[in-house]
């Protein structure tokens, strides 16, 4: 462990380069880690997919020291930075790992912080789909009412929630967003996992029976800790997307470079060599784009551009990988599937990139039909 | 390590000594280049402060602010972009001395004499020979595609001094005048009616020795320099959001709400989000140190300004319905600096056709990503294992 995120801390008043190393070390950290703890062969058993969950997180938080990277210290938190916590999900992507880093530690944690509830080594998940775009003010999930701080109703496919103690809810409070919090063993709170197209980040339905909740925030504080939180968890997904987007360029880089057919390898095909270098320039085109959002000049700005061309092109990248791959693609001992299937449910994962574009219409000038 | 304050107080020197407003433009540029604020990325004494490439911007901000007169980049593109880095690489001190200066104040226009009929892609091919006499060369063959050329004092000029030779061994790099009574140049008129290039014949050209740069047989090294500077020259980027095409195609969605529709909305985002990302990354470009030279890397900044380019300028001529159908002017001229973005969509749109093929076509491009930087298996070439006079063309 070369590098700790107190050190990163510290490293926000040096030069960029210095802390741009600091990321790296840190990312070599998390690399080494999941490659021992959570390598594909494992990955693919599907029935240890929450133990190896568990594993990850344990190691991330508590072996590599993760718990609170974004909660600025002197709320108990690493006061890491952004670009810390794209390092990290940029690792976790190119393992696709099962990890309640992006949900937790980057989405929640400043949340919480922001309404002045932080609560550094926390598990939390915000209740909200896993589509919820960042787009003008924040509309809580219909159905979702309070009566005397008793929650009722119900959110559907809610990423991050199957290892949360802190469940956080956005809810209309005197025709205001609100933030609410309660822990998951409250009454009437009930979770029902999801068959998840995604398997390594699985989704939950919750419903919410009369359940006492504390509400931690409300008004203009509350939706912009929201708004700052599902920008950030845009630029972290972006930086997962484009380790997704690494793993699936190099393995298919790996294979065509092995196997052969008519005589020759397969990567010897102009066919192939041309798509492979489109696709090396559209990952380098990601990366670039993750990383300018993980600097925070511009979130808004960059958030949707990061978000838009980050998720097309790990789907891009991991549907070339299984066509590359031919039948092993296809076989389900083959970790590339698992890629594909995050990469797929991740287009649409804090709003689709037409959405984003969409939204980068009304910020750059750009007004619609 | 210079500071921005450091760089505006030189430039307050410069313009203190040469007052603008009083001196000729060439003086100014001179002094510019002497003071090294030309291009401050460039060594000291080559016109530079051995400073990064996005330096210049506090420096340019600053003589702009003074009102002092620009080297006009545009009308002297090869010589800026491809000529000079290579001089700079391969040139004798004595060469540089020579050359530099009177290029960078664009007191002296260069081209490129590479392309030939049988020789685009596989520049390699070039069948252009250059015979020693004496302490002299003397030059015959035949180039394409020779952009500038009507403008230009001196090329850089790609010949085969050993036919004999592997095809890329037999290549030599010499400085041409283009004064030469053996340099005739003919206009080649293109797509958008005027004629950028031209068909250049060398008949008994004649360049001392001294005008060779690099050795005898080093030709295709050098070129390949040329070529890879010639890439981020040309793909380099913009460096304020919304610069060059995607700035001027935003500007006409932006003045034409009657012509919106919802597909060429999402097409338009799209592109806006490639060129914001292709502005970060030639940004990443801008601020490498100056001795770290452009490599096949550097070749995908090229392949998506080309397919941005010419994306952009067919929704363009799209949206503009039946105003995209005319055309401002087909009058056959020989400008004196090409624009991509300047005159109107018709003219945007032909002009970007040819950033996909000059400079490297995309898919030749394609093919330098996948072997030098994914390590893919080279292309057949039948061509690479003999002596050039003896092989297939
Ligand atoms: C506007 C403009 C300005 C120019 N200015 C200059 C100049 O100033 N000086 C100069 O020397 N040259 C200049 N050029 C020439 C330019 O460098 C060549 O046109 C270019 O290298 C392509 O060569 P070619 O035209 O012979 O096409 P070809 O090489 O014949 O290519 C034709 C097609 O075949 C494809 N192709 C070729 N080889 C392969 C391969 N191995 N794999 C897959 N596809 C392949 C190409 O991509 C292209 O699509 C200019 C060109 C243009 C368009």
């Amino acid at each position: 462990m070369t590098t700790s995120p107190a050190q990163s801390t510290s490293a926000q008043s040096s030069s960029a380069e210095s802390s741009a190393a600091e990321s790296t070390a840190l990312a070599e950290a998390v690399r080494r880690m999941l490659a021992d703890r959570a390598p594909a062969t494992l990955l693919v058993r599907e029935d240890g997919l929450p133990a190896l969950h568990q594993r990850v997180d344990d190691a991330l938080n508590h072996e590599i020291g993760l718990a609170g990277l974004l909660v600025p210290d002197d709320q108990g938190g690493l006061g890491g930075t952004l670009l810390d916590a794209a390092a990290v999900a940029t690792e976790l992507g190119r393992a696709c790992a099962p990890s309640d880093f992006l949900t937790s530690t980057v989405l929640c944690g400043p949340l919480l912080a922001d309404v002045g509830d932080p609560r550094p080594d926390a598990v939390a998940c915000l209740v909200v789909p896993w589509d919820t775009a960042p787009d003008g003010p924040f509309r809580p999930t219909p159905g979702l009412t309070l009566t005397d701080d008793l929650l009722h109703g119900s959110v559907r496919s809610v990423a991050g929630a199957t290892r949360a103690d802190v469940l956080v809810v956005p809810v209309l409070l005197a025709g205001e967003i609100a933030i609410a919090t309660l822990s998951p063993t409250t009454a009437g709170v009930k979770l029902d996992d999801v068959t998840s197209l995604d398997t390594t980040r699985p989704l939950t339905d919750l419903t919410f029976d009369a359940s006492p909740v504390t509400i931690v925030a409300g008004g203009e504080v509350a939706s912009a800790a929201l708004a700052s939180a599902l920008d950030r968890a845009c630029v972290a997904l972006a930086a997962e997307q484009v380790g997704l987007a690494s793993w699936c360029l190099a393995t298919t880089v790996a294979h065509v470079q092995q196997r052969r057919q008519f005589g020759r390898v397969l990567g010897s095909f102009q066919a192939l060599k041309h798509r492979l270098a489109h696709l090396w320039i559209d990952v380098d085109s990601a990366t670039v784009a993750a990383q300018a959002g993980a600097t925070g000049a511009d979130p808004d700005v960059m958030a949707s551009v990061a978000q838009s061309l980050c998720s097309e092109v790990a789907v891009r990248a991991a549907e070339e990988c299984i066509q590359m791959l031919g039948g092993i693609g296809m076989t389900w001992e083959h970790p590339a599937h698992l890629y594909l299937k995050r990469a797929l449910v991740d287009l649409s994962a804090l709003g689709t990139p037409e959405q984003h574009r969409g939204r980068l219409a009304g910020l750059v000038d750009l007004p619609p039909a | 390590m210079t500071s921005a304050a450091d760089l505006e107080g030189l430039v307050a020197r410069l313009v203190a000594a040469h007052r603008p407003a009083s001196t000729p433009r060439p003086a100014f540029l001179r002094a510019q280049y002497d003071a090294g604020l030309a291009w401050v990325a460039k060594p000291v004494g080559r016109g530079g402060l051995g400073l990064t490439v996005a330096d210049q911007a506090t420096v340019d901000r600053a003589l702009h602010a003074a009102g002092a007169p620009d080297n006009d980049p545009a009308a002297n593109s090869i010589g800026l972009g491809m000529a000079a880095p290579t001089l700079l690489r391969y040139g004798t001190t004595d060469q540089v001395d020579r050359f530099l200066r009177p290029l960078w104040t664009g007191e002296e226009i260069w081209c490129q004499l590479f392309s030939e009929p049988g020789a685009g892609s596989d520049l390699a091919n070039v069948a252009t020979t250059a015979v020693l006499d004496g302490d002299t060369w003397v030059v015959d063959g035949q180039k394409v595609w020779t952009s500038g050329a009507q403008n230009a004092a001196f090329a850089i000029l790609v010949a085969r001094t050993d036919p004999g030779a592997f095809k890329h061994a037999g290549l030599t790099y010499f400085i041409c005048p283009m004064d030469d009574p053996g340099v005739e140049v003919r206009p080649l008129r293109q797509i958008t009616g005027e004629a950028e290039f031209n068909e250049v014949f060398l008949t008994g050209v004649r360049i001392p020795d001294e005008l060779r740069l690099g050795a005898v047989g080093q030709g295709w090294e050098v070129a390949t320099a040329t070529l890879n500077n010639e890439r981020v020259a040309i793909g380099g980027g913009e460096s304020r959001r919304e610069s060059g095409m995607i700035g001027v195609v935003a500007d006409t969605w932006r003045r034409h709400p009657d012509r919106r529709r919802p597909v060429l909305h999402d097409r338009l985002l799209r592109l806006w989000v490639d060129a914001e990302v292709a502005r970060l990354a030639s940004d990443r470009v801008r601020r490498r140190a100056a001795d770290v030279a452009p490599g096949p890397g550097d070749s995908a900044a090229k392949v998506t300004f080309a397919r941005i380019a010419q994306q952009l300028t067919s929704l363009e001529v799209e949206l503009l319905g039946s105003e995209g159908m005319r055309y401002d002017d087909w009058t056959m001229r020989r400008p004196e600096r090409v624009s991509f973005t300047g005159r109107g969509p018709g003219y945007r749109y032909l002009r970007a056709k040819g950033n996909s093929i000059e400079g490297g076509t995309s898919e030749v491009l394609l093919n330098l990503i996948a072997e030098r930087v994914l390590g893919l298996p080279a292309e057949h070439r039948p061509d690479k294992g003999a002596p050039w006079n003896e092989t297939a063309r």
